[in-house]
């Protein structure tokens, strides 16, 4: 088996549209879009369906009112947010852009639960006295690298996401493991290694976002 | 953080609650077929479904078209196109995303403005003008300005209220006290319904003393405009051929 290495930007196939997007390219802006939009939307709906408590509106509004929000995000201020992923730093556009998608929705809701703690209306009132409108940091981290998990299982070939589950997210056994990818135990310490490399160097890329606490909704 | 703290922490997921299909839905419509049938007896896959479900691809052209400031056909109410000499102004819908974006400090709606349009050969449809970037500067004696300082870029959209069919030309003007000096053309990107992109660094504009000034963005007929590149400010009230739609900032010598 290859061992899991990040993916480079010849061959990521948005990687020309990506630049050309970033130069005011109008027709690369709409394939840009129409190829990232499903998985904003699929990271997005991760984050309202992680937190029930943030919103109160039909689903699908709240869905698409967000993924419009951070699409505008992504490319306000000469499209600094977009010129932030790196070819080489473990993950492709697509899935660059979902976690960022992800962070950003998870921050709109947790400041809009926020404001409704410091400002309740009656209903809020009534949710934080029952001690449901909170968003925790760890159910927040928690959730992220669930995101991070699910950007990996998009990221990685069916067999290698199935060496990271077992290997990193299930803890198996190495001589088990050995037999069953016909991996020496030497290349299955090297494989969790560089596994937990790329998440770590994911996790880096999307904490540099400078912008986590500008926007709202 | 470690190789081992994060390895403890991944450990510790437990499963994902969310079925790993849904994800894949967006991608795969074939799946939507298994999935609303496994939701009907299962409420909370019900529930997950209404997230996860597909949009309607209309919802990608709406975002690039707000992006590259090309009205969508959608979003506007009147979308038969207006001849540039017709002496309808309309005003743009509202717009909801617009108001999420007006959440951004850095985002803003200006104006619909117009000054001495003559009525014969301006473009007569009302124009909004949309800031994407820039820092907010709050005074004690008056509304928000945007800030841009070196180093930054000033992005703006103009677009009409209607789209154009006949062709226009936008120029962008800075103007400080009395003059204005024509900014290089490649700095407007104008589409073909009258839409426009301003973008330019701050660095690229004629070094002026910091503080307040103005952008002018002149729309036309592409025959009519000024030839000198600096002129007084009032030359440009008073063409009587164009529109005017100015942005107002503050220019900041630091960083």
């Amino acid at each position: 088996m290859r061992t899991p290495g990040p993916p480079s930007a010849e061959v990521d196939p948005l990687h020309a549209t990506w630049s050309a997007a970033l130069r005011d390219d109008a027709a690369a802006v709409r394939a840009l879009v129409a190829a990232l939009r499903p998985v904003v939307h699929a990271r997005i709906a991760r984050a309202l369906r992680n937190n029930p408590q943030a919103w109160k509106r039909d689903p699908r509004e709240e869905l698409a009112d967000l993924i419009q929000e951070i699409f505008l995000q992504l490319f306000k201020d000469d499209g600094a947010l977009l010129r932030r992923w790196r070819p080489d730093g473990g993950m492709s556009i697509r899935n660059y852009v979902g976690l960022i998608a992800y962070r950003r929705a998870t921050s709109v809701l947790a400041r809009r639960v926020g404001r409704w703690q410091a400002e309740p209306d009656d209903g809020a009132r009534l949710d934080a006295a029952a001690g449901s409108v909170r968003i925790d940091r760890a159910v927040e981290r928690r959730d992220l690298l669930r995101a991070l998990v699910a950007t990996l299982r998009a990221e990685l070939s069916a067999q290698q996401f199935a060496l990271f589950t077992a290997l990193v997210l299930e803890e198996r056994d190495i001589a088990e493991l050995s037999a069953a990818f016909a991996m020496s135990p030497n290349a299955l310490y090297t494989a969790r290694s560089r596994f937990l490399s790329r998440a770590r160097k994911i996790l880096a890329q999307i904490d540099e976002d400078p912008t986590q606490t500008a926007g709202g909704s | 953080m470690t190789d081992d703290d994060l390895l403890a922490e991944l450990r510790a997921l437990g499963p994902d609650p969310i079925d790993p299909r849904l994800e894949r839905l967006v991608e795969d419509p074939t799946l939507l077929a298994t999935l609303q049938a496994e939701a009907e007896d299962d409420p909370a896959l019900a529930r997950d479904l209404a997230l996860f479900a597909l949009l309607d691809p209309a919802i990608d052209a709406q975002i690039a078209e707000q992006i590259i400031g090309r009205a969508a056909p959608a979003l506007v109410e009147a979308p038969a196109p207006v001849e540039i000499a017709s002496p309808a102004a309309v005003e743009p819908p509202r717009r909801r995303w617009l108001v999420a974006t007006l959440a951004v400090a850095a985002a803003l709606v200006l104006a619909f403005f117009t000054l001495r349009a003559d009525p014969a050969r301006a473009p007569a449809t009302a124009w909004t003008l949309e800031a994407l970037s820039g820092e907010m500067l709050h005074r004690d004696d008056s509304a928000p300005a945007p800030v841009h300082g070196p180093g930054s870029t000033i992005k703006l959209v103009l677009r009409p209220a209607t789209p154009v069919s006949a062709p226009i030309k936008v120029s962008a003007w800075l103007a400080v006290g009395d003059a204005a000096t024509r900014l290089d053309d490649s700095l407007v990107r104008t589409e073909a319904n009258g839409a426009s992109v301003f973008s330019a660094p701050v660095d690229a504009l004629p070094p002026t003393p910091a503080g307040p000034q103005r952008l002018l963005f002149v729309i036309s007929a592409p025959d009519t405009l000024p030839s000198a590149r600096r002129v007084p400010v009032a030359e440009l009230a008073e063409g009587g051929a164009w529109r005017v739609v100015p942005y107002a900032f503050e220019r900041r010598s630091s960083p």
